[in-house]
């Protein structure tokens, strides 16, 4: 079986290539990163479609702004920065019209009616499903403040090395330190009595 | 009792902050005896310890959800719905732009220079023996250096002095 070469390539060679015009070299990095570009913005948005875009908005800055991709800069990290700030300003983007919209009356007929908000919780039978543990545990951290949520997905659902979250996030080590120890404590307290539940 | 009940419950509590700060890296070496000694005698606290670790793994039981497939035609699609708009827009080449810029404002400086009139200077001073306007010159000049001198009167009036004192002295 032939093997793509521009697969094998690393990073920074896949960068220098798409700078100077290689669509495919995009591409690869595209394959390598957009499942960890997803993952992180799914928890900030909330909803598969919103991260879809996200994702793809991500990847279309990057692409456009590869020119000011330093030599030697972490490709991952400088996309997980546009993604993280994509995100945050998709939620406050959707929050200024979820504000609008709930403000609205619905018509119905000739009342007009307050508009009543569905429950988005999980319902009895997905909570039966096998993967009820993940689900319980994503609500937990989508439950988080925007900035514990971060330092929680990055590290423990994409494994990012603390140092790595601090240049993504902006801040010092000792912060990403801090505000993972404060999530955890917020983990434990709404995870303490499915936790105790389990056998 | 109470005391040392209300004692018990703060120590416990600064316990299993610790326990967050410890799983963190967080914890020096003098905290960590610290929590190390407590937990040693603090039942409570070493279930916390346990209520932790088993969220820990909880966290690490959660796979990456599959994004949907597909994802790249939507990026091809808008890096493409790009080019073409940056292709069909007018093209406005910004270094000729950029030169005649600059070209039309030196032309511009230079051509006032020329045709503004020099600005007089306000003072005018009446016929004075060359003498008088010989002190005045002097004197402005000299009182110039001084530090709260008023520098561009003083200027001036030496020089309308000088001025005054050439033309009388060429016959006006």
């Amino acid at each position: 079986m032939a093997v793509n070469p521009a697969t094998e390539a690393s990073d920074a060679l896949l960068v220098q290539r798409a700078q100077a015009g290689d669509a495919e070299s995009f591409r690869v990095l595209f394959e390598r990163h957009h499942r960890r570009i997803y993952n992180a913005v799914y928890p900030i948005v909330r909803t598969a479609a919103d991260a879809e875009d996200v994702t793809q908005d991500a990847f279309v800055r990057a692409y456009r702004a590869l020119g000011s991709l330093r030599e030697g800069q972490a490709f991952l990290s400088w996309l997980y920065r546009i993604a993280l700030n994509l995100a945050r300003n998709h939620v406050r983007d959707r929050r200024a019209s979820l504000w609008e919209s709930l403000d609205e009356q619905v018509v119905w007929g000739e009342e007009t009616l307050e508009r009543q908000i569905a429950d988005p919780g999980p319902g009895p039978a997905q909570a039966a499903e096998e993967h009820e543990v993940q689900a319980v545990v994503r609500a937990a951290i989508e439950e988080l403040s925007p900035a514990h949520r971060e330092v929680v997905v990055l590290h423990h659902l994409q494994g990012v090395p603390v140092e790595e979250i601090a240049r993504v996030v902006g801040c010092s080590v000792g912060t990403v330190k801090s505000r993972l120890a404060r999530a955890r404590d917020a983990l434990k307290r709404k995870l303490r009595s499915y936790v105790l539940a389990e056998p | 009792m109470f005391w040392r009940n209300r004692d018990s419950a703060r120590k416990c509590a600064r316990a299993q902050r610790m326990l967050s700060d410890r799983s963190a890296g967080l914890l020096g070496p003098y905290r960590e005896r610290w929590l190390r000694r407590h937990l040693a005698e603090c039942d409570a606290c070493r279930h916390e310890e346990e209520v932790l670790a088993r969220v820990l793994m909880l966290l690490d039981r959660v796979p990456p959800l599959a994004p949907p497939p597909g994802l790249w035609y939507g990026v091809e699609a808008k890096i493409r719905a790009e080019a073409r708009a940056r292709a069909a827009a007018p093209r406005i080449r910004w270094k000729p732009v950029g030169a005649a810029a600059a070209a039309g404002t030196v032309v511009l400086l230079a051509a006032a220079s020329y045709l503004l009139p020099e600005p007089e200077p306000a003072v005018t001073f009446t016929r004075l023996p060359p003498d008088s306007l010989a002190y005045i010159e002097t004197h402005a000049l000299n009182a110039r250096s001084g530090p709260l001198a008023d520098h561009v009167g003083l200027i001036s009036f030496a020089t309308v002095a000088g001025r005054q004192r050439a033309v009388g002295a060429s016959g006006w």
